[in-house]
């Protein structure tokens, strides 16, 4: 019968052995802080810089622990004993770069809010005064509703960094281009609604 | 020092904190390779770390599993 194993320094044993409880839950709050950082056009910015400065802790954590193990004689029945464990977090990272790269956490979360925010565009292009306010209207906070050349503008509370974001509601046709505001159609009369800084 | 994986763990800590601490861009790609390269040498010393304690336990006569 093989010793038993000895007992190891924690911090040995943290960096010898497969991503644990503290890795792969911060590892899934990482990708949900950027999947909702890229949830509105032009992103949040503090959000994203919090999830990227993560993402690259996580790398520097990750990557040479798996390295060195896969190099290592010592080290690769760990890797085939644990796989899953070690297999979790590249995952993670390539869905939520799969999300980000379709844009699918801004598609979802408009899609879920169209219903909400075409009834208000409704009632304020039909004279109803808008509410002022940052507040949520479906999924999206916006911090403003307003008239708009036979259409209404919502802006996104707290979307973009120098720029600011929001959704124009033209049922006639794109809304004119007048600098610094650009608009980029979306979907049925919505229209994407940047204004430059 | 450098064979003990904590003081690794230390500088790969200190380098990639080091942009948020020092104002100057330079620091960045600094970090970046430093980073990863003391924490890579923390593994390393780890897995040398676990085997000499391993070697050790096996050549020790007062084991549990030989009796003391």
């Amino acid at each position: 019968m093989p010793p038993p194993e000895p007992r190891l320094p924690l911090l040995t044993r943290a960096l010898i052995g497969p991503p644990g409880l503290l890795l792969l839950p911060v590892c899934a709050l990482t990708g949900l802080l950027l999947l909702y950082g890229v949830s509105v056009p032009g992103g949040y910015f503090g959000l994203l810089l919090l999830g990227g400065f993560a993402g690259l802790l996580l790398t520097v954590v990750w990557l040479p622990r798996f390295v060195v193990g896969l190099i290592r004689e010592d080290g690769r029945p760990g890797l085939r004993r644990h796989w899953v464990r070690w297999a979790a977090a590249p995952v993670m990272a390539a869905a939520v770069i799969g999300l980000v790269a379709f844009d699918v956490p801004w598609t979802v979360r408009f899609a879920a809010s169209e219903a909400s925010l075409e009834r208000v565009a409704k009632d304020v292009s039909a004279g109803a005064e808008p509410e002022g306010g940052t507040r949520w209207i479906g999924l999206v906070q916006v911090s403003s509703v307003t008239r708009a050349d036979g259409g209404v503008a919502f802006r996104l509370a707290d979307a973009g960094f120098l720029d600011s974001h929001g959704l124009v509601w033209s049922p006639e046709g794109a809304p004119q281009e007048n600098a610094p505001s650009t608009y980029e159609h979306l979907d049925g009369p919505w229209y994407e609604w940047t204004e430059g800084w | 020092m450098a064979r003990n994986p904590a003081t690794w763990v230390a500088v790969a800590i200190l380098s990639v904190l080091a942009p948020l601490l020092l104002p100057s861009g330079a620091v960045w790609p600094l970090a970046l390779v430093a980073g990863p390269v003391a924490m890579t040498a923390a593994v390393v010393t780890a897995y040398q770390q676990a085997a000499r304690i391993r070697a050790g336990h096996a050549a020790d006569p007062r084991h549990p599993s030989e009796g003391s």
